[in-house]
């Protein structure tokens, strides 16, 4: 028989120190108040040591509790019960052998758990062993995983009753698993809490929050990832599928593949599905997509308002640059600067308005100006386009056009029309020519004038010239433009008297 | 994804002021509001050349930067799209009849949406020249010199609906900056008044005039001003450009960042509004919820505590108070049904107040805004229209004053408010950028 010993007093850090027993069969070692758990109920046989890196066992036989709170150490201690007995593990534990009807209790709140040094065990639990369920037991959690790189708990068979808290089982299991597990391979009956449920398929509800790496052929519900299997009948709750399920799923879900039914609440389904969705879906890929609005306004300005004069000097005026005089109103006047020889001052007036958009015409009026500031006159260009066309009854047509802007300040502003009808070429300067105006509109001036009272079959001839005025300077052109009239005037045709057509007479 | 209404294409902006859903409104200064409009709110204006007989460009998404782009046949019935400074989009078929959006290789928010009414094969390469557009709905109409002078706020009005077959989620709207981000390392504004704001960064790439939005490096907003010019270093703020879209003037400091911006800030107006209390002081706890499942129920609600007890009850009313259900009804805590999709939650079961009312407006009428003009401020008195509008003018999507899942065929009304300060100059234009995110 052990020594009994008193809790909180005679414990503190006995997992530091071991008892070797020779016949000892009782063996129990704890930390301080961890013990009112069971004070009546631990016992230990002879002289406490120091634990050493020398391998050892600790066997607690028949009603044995053992209660392990603090890592043991390094090295390879077993810690072993035989039947009947129970291991209150507050951090690790090892059992390695002849588990039959052993309880393994897990405290709650071992939360340490994975930060000790675990790699190079593993837990196995054989056949029959119980998990959880006594009362010293509680919600416990096996979590091993999460802090061995390594290794695992296995459990080498199913086990048939309940398993509570965070577990992950590698090998299917028949009863109800609750709390947080994850399972391994296949289990046949309800899983209830944050669950695993992975590389087989189970056949039975799988309740809580669960992952599925294979397909499960009855409802799981509470929060699920069911993967790389298809599932066969409901799925409710929050669930990942990464492959086509047939049946209905319900509440969040994501769905990486097809599925062929029903969808409800909150679903991601990465890929085309067959049927309804319902709640709050996603469909395939989710692409974030963004647009940009933008329109624009302006801001009038009454100061913007203005006639701008822009000048270039031998060149075209540059609108990029500013203007030399601005103006509310039109006209307005600016002084010009005169070069050193004869320059050619090109002048644009924009119109711009209180939105800062300016007036589109960009042709210049043009002066030369010698160095003394005075407009110096050029001979004007003349008329082009120039034609003579047999007109009706008698009349000859002229037709031509002068483009006045080109000239400048030295524009003309007359034509002069020098006409025979005798076969002889007009000779300006000792015939009279006859004179017309230039209209000036848009840039250039058309002329259309007839001239009457040439007889059929005359040979008229035109000179054509422009003058200006003022100083009588004509363009001096000397182009001579011939037409044969017809022999017989044609005569007019037309549509009058209320449309009707009526021969000349 | 080429279908027309998905992807990009799902979300679309209409113009409002229509008399019903989906009629005819293409005036984009009378967007005040009431219905969405058949038209839909251009983003970028295009002209084509080139473009085959029996094509044609419907839409160009907001996000294509103004230049050159093009549609090319890559076959006798596919065509491809290239934004500019993007690269060539898939190729996608289109049969005769059809419209189909086009991606972008580069940018899948850039697209543009294209009907085919020929039956001739597709061929050849077109070229899109896109330009901003002057004027439309998001850039309102032009402040003239009296407007400018006194200051200047108008309201504008967009639907924004989502026409795909299914929901659309995360939807946001914030404003769009301008200009790179700076930090007031320099110089900041004094409390008031007439001051600089300067950089050792740069303002280059900023609007030569406009709105900056200054930001403490916590990222509280600071204020927002009126810069009257800049040079590559330095904001000059006249002192009618402090404490500018719903902020006040404050002293700056030298870790605060400044953000070019519009001159506008956003609301958005919910079909199911938000509930407001309007009679009585006591337990304010209702929200409103649900998806409402007819078009014409647009009404003005009121929910009215009958009760305080226990369990506290209420009735409700869809004429603005004028008559209640008849019958009290119990208060769960959880979502109860009033009409049509509508729901109201009490947090709380019991606690509040006998006689106290909450209203609130639902259905697919906006605000209606189209008789009192571009001046009226939507949202301003709560009343009948609903509560308050919140205006935000946030540059983030984290900023969004709406963050939601737009369910499909439903829509939200986005409210712009420009706002000119008295003295106001801009030349030659302003742009507005508005930024929309969802997922699709």
């Amino acid at each position: 028989m052990g020594i009994p010993l008193t809790n909180g007093v005679d414990y503190h850090w006995l997992t530091w120190q071991y008892n070797v027993p020779s016949v000892t069969r009782y063996v129990g070692f704890g930390y301080g108040s961890a013990l009112a758990n069971a004070a009546s109920k631990y016992y230990i046989s002879s002289t406490w040591s120091t634990l050493s890196s020398t391998p050892l066992a600790f066997i607690l036989y028949d009603g044995a509790v053992a209660k392990i709170d603090t890592t043991p150490g390094a090295g390879t201690a077993h810690y072993v019960g035989r039947s009947g007995t129970q291991f209150e593990v507050g951090n690790l534990f090892r059992p390695t052998s002849d588990f039959s009807l052993t309880k393994i209790a897990i405290e709650s709140g071992a939360a340490t758990y994975g930060t000790q040094p675990m790699d190079g065990f593993d837990v196995q639990i054989r056949t029959g062993t119980t998990i959880g369920g006594g009362t010293l037991l509680g919600t416990g959690r096996v979590d091993v995983l999460s802090a061995s790189t390594t290794h695992e708990i296995l459990f080498l068979t199913t086990y048939t009753q309940e398993c509570r808290g965070r577990s992950q089982v590698s090998n299917a299991w028949a009863g109800e698993s609750s709390g947080r597990s994850a399972v391994l391979n296949s289990h046949a009956q309800e899983a209830r809490g944050l669950s695993r449920v992975g590389y087989s398929s189970y056949s039975a509800t799988a309740r809580g929050r669960h992952a599925l790496l294979n397909s499960f052929s009855v409802t799981a519900r509470g929060l699920s990832r069911v993967g790389y299997e298809s599932f066969a009948q409901e799925c409710r709750g929050a669930h990942v599928i990464y492959n086509p399920f047939d049946a209905t799923a319900r509440g969040i879900a994501a769905i990486q593949n097809a599925h062929t039914s029903e969808a409800r609440g909150l679903s991601s389904v990465l890929n085309s599905h067959t049927t309804e969705a319902r709640g709050l879906s996603r469909y395939g890929e989710w692409i974030e997509y963004t647009q940009s609005i933008t329109e624009h306004f302006r801001i009038a300005d009454d100061s913007l308002a203005r006639y701008e004069l822009y000048e270039g000097v031998d060149v075209n005026p540059d609108f990029t640059g500013s203007a030399i005089a601005t103006s509310q109103t039109l006209p307005f006047s600016s002084t010009i600067t005169p070069g050193v020889t004869d320059e050619t001052h090109k002048y644009t007036v924009l119109e711009r308005n209180e939105y800062n958009i300016a007036s589109l015409n960009q042709s210049s009026t043009d002066f030369v100006l010698d160095s003394s500031g005075d407009v110096v006159l050029s001979v004007p260009s003349s008329p082009v386009s120039v034609s003579l066309i047999d007109g009706i009854n008698g009349t000859v047509v002229i037709n031509a056009s002068y483009y006045y802007t080109d000239d400048g300040t030295s524009k003309a502003d007359e034509w002069l029309i020098y006409l025979r009808s005798n076969g002889t070429d007009p000779v300006p300067g000792v015939d009279t020519p006859l004179t017309q105006d230039i209209r000036t509109s848009n840039g250039f001036s058309y002329l259309n004038y007839g001239i009457s009272g040439v007889s059929g079959g005359s040979d008229a001839r035109l000179i054509l010239r422009v003058n200006r005025e003022s100083d009588s300077v004509t363009d001096g052109n000397t182009t001579v433009y011939q037409l044969t009239t017809a022999a017989t005037p044609s005569t007019p045709t037309g549509t009058a008297f209320g449309g009707r057509t009526y021969e000349a007479r | 994804m080429a279908d027309e209404k998905t992807g990009p294409d799902a979300i679309r902006s209409y113009l409002t002021g229509a008399a019903s859903d989906g009629a005819a409104q293409t005036d984009p200064d009378a967007s005040l509001g009431k219905f969405r409009s058949a038209s839909l709110a251009d983003f970028i204006g295009v002209s084509a050349a080139s473009l085959q007989t029996g094509i044609a460009v419907d839409f160009v998404s907001g996000n294509c930067e103004t230049g050159s782009a093009s549609i090319i046949a890559t076959d006798t019935t596919s065509l491809a799209f290239t934004a500019p400074g993007g690269s060539q989009g898939p190729a996608v078929t289109i049969a005769n009849g059809e419209t189909k959006i086009l991606l972008d290789g580069t940018t899948s928010s850039k697209f543009v949406r294209v009907t085919r009414s020929t039956a001739d094969n597709l061929t050849g390469t077109a070229t899109l020249t896109l330009t901003d557009v002057l004027n439309n709905v998001i850039g309102f109409d032009n402040v003239d010199s009296t407007e400018a002078a006194a200051g200047d706020t108008e309201y504008r009005c967009i639907s924004v609906k989502n026409e795909n077959a299914v929901d659309a989620i995360d939807l946001k709207f914030f404003l769009g900056t301008l200009g790179t981000q700076r930090t007031t390392d320099t110089a900041q504004l004094a409390a008031s008044g007439a001051d600089t704001i300067e950089t050792s960064g740069s303002f280059a790439d900023w609007p030569d005039q406009g709105f900056a939005r200054v930001v403490q490096s916590g990222g509280t907003l600071r204020e927002i001003v009126y810069y009257a010019s800049r040079t590559d270093t330095m904001l000059t703020v006249p002192a009618a450009g402090r404490g500018l879209l719903g902020t006040s003037a404050g002293a700056g400091a030298s870790d605060d960042t400044v953000d070019a911006i519009s001159a506008l800030r956003l609301a958005v107006e919910k079909v199911i509004r938000d509930p407001f209390l309007t009679t009585g002081t006591g337990l304010d706890d209702i929200t409103t919820g649900g998806r409402l499942t007819d078009a014409t129920a647009t009404a003005a609600y009121q929910v009215k505590i009958t009760t305080a007890a226990a369990t506290d009850q209420f009735q409700w009313s869809d004429d603005g108070g004028s008559t209640f259900n008849g019958s009290d009804i119990d208060i769960t805590g959880s979502a109860q049904t009033l009409q049509t999709g509508i729901t109201v939650t009490f947090a709380a079961t019991t606690g509040h107040t006998a006689d106290d009312v909450w209203s609130f407006k639902a259905g697919f009428e906006a605000t209606d805004k189209t008789s009192s003009g571009e001046g009226s401020e939507p949202g301003a008195s709560g009343g009948a229209d609903g509560a308050a509008f919140v205006w935000g003018s946030g540059i983030a999507s984290t900023d969004s004053l709406f963050d939601a899942l737009l369910a499909n065929g439903y829509q939200v009304y986005l409210w712009l408010r420009r706002e000119i300060p008295a003295g106001a100059i801009n030349a030659p234009s302003v742009l507005q950028l508005i930024e929309m995110n969802f997922d699709a």
